[in-house]
């Protein structure tokens, strides 16, 4: 249906359309408001990414950072995590890892005490496979995992 | 983290990007890119993910992205978006499965591989046709929930149109001329076209309409 050339819909479309269009619409508000977050965390990284990684704050008037993963990072508040959130007293030592699988991106919780959670969604999660524009929530903070070369 | 405080977190990093184009983006195309995805094979959930990747690619391209350059340059661009999305979904939700296993071998990356490429050989035959038909699910809803539009018009035309009763049959339900029942379908074929057209040249959407 080229805007030039407008096609009129067939019968038969239109019929498959009327078995479908009486359906409930799904309601995606929820991802329109993560979504939303993400457009804003991404406006305010200083360079956007172009690899996979996670962006987030440190909390307060800090700034928000972008991190690479490469091959793997762990977030915690000890000093051996890639990510050291020190000040972040809910985050474990070693909190969750993100890391490369099969193609596709792994996040795991590394038994934390507080449990981490995706999308806000009560279930704590042991081990997800990430998509771009997921939302982590682990400690007091969130972290947008975005993939842009995907 | 309590949901409240989860909940806040995203609140207050919502209210950044209210006025942003991408909120236009979503409200005109997420049900045809659910649609679409769906008809690509895809279950609920996956449909979603593939919404919500589709919705990353544009909230980052968009404010770049030249409308005029040509009409049918969208419709290519967003189709393809849509189109690796779907594959990439499907390909997450084959390694989970395998991965729920425990062990993800050389032979099972060999298998998924394999299995991939043969569905998507048989999902690509039809890209076009099932990109036509999901912006035409989303406009005939349009249509049909259009408050300006006289509720005896849309049941004339759901008879005639897309239930294919005659239009005699048609015109003596509803106390019409069949002249007048040729009118209210030519008036509601021609706004579907309209709102498909529009949606596929990422114009403008024409006049709003209720729940949009």
């Amino acid at each position: 249906m080229n805007p030039n050339d407008p096609t009129p819909p067939t019968d038969a479309e239109l019929a498959a359309a009327s078995m479908t269009v009486a359906l409930p619409q799904r309601d995606t508000s929820p991802l329109r408001d993560r979504l939303a977050a993400a457009a804003s965390l991404l406006q305010s990284v200083d360079k956007p990414p172009t690899e996979a990684s996670l962006i987030f704050s440190r909390g307060g008037s800090a700034p928000v950072e972008a991190v690479p993963i490469g091959s793997g990072i762990t977030v915690g508040r000890g000093s051996d995590a890639t990510v050291c959130l020190e000040k972040c007293a809910d985050l474990s030592r070693r909190h969750f890892c993100v890391r490369p699988q099969s193609g596709v991106w792994l996040l795991e919780d590394l038994g934390s005490r507080n449990g981490t959670t995706i999308d806000g969604a009560d279930e704590r999660i042991t081990r997800r496979l990430l998509k771009d524009g997921d939302i982590i929530f682990a400690g007091d903070l969130l972290f947008l995992f975005v993939n842009p070369a995907d | 983290m309590d949901l409240a405080t989860r909940l806040s977190l995203l609140d207050r990093l919502k209210q950044a990007s209210a006025d942003a184009d991408w909120r236009h983006f979503y409200a005109k195309y997420n049900a045809v890119i659910l649609s679409f995805a769906r008809k690509q094979g895809a279950d609920d959930h996956t449909a979603e993910d593939v919404l919500q990747e589709s919705m990353m690619v544009v909230i980052r391209k968009l404010p770049t992205f030249d409308y005029d350059a040509q009409q049918g340059r969208f419709r290519n661009w967003l189709l393809t978006i849509v189109t690796h999305k779907v594959r990439e979904a499907k390909r997450r939700s084959h390694v989970d499965r395998l991965l729920s296993m425990d062990a993800l071998s050389a032979d099972d990356e060999d298998s998924l591989h394999g299995r991939l490429a043969a569905e998507d050989s048989s999902a690509t035959e039809n890209l076009e046709d099932s990109w036509r038909q999901s912006l035409l699910d989303e406009a005939l809803r349009r249509v049909l929930a259009d408050s300006r539009t006289k509720p005896e018009s849309v049941e004339v035309f759901r008879a005639c149109a897309l239930e294919g009763q005659p239009v005699g049959e048609v015109a003596a339900r509803f106390g019409l001329k069949e002249n007048a029942v040729y009118q209210i379908k030519n008036r509601m074929m021609t706004r579907l076209q309209e709102i498909v057209a529009a949606m596929e040249g990422g114009q403008a959407a024409p006049p709003p309409i209720a729940g949009e």
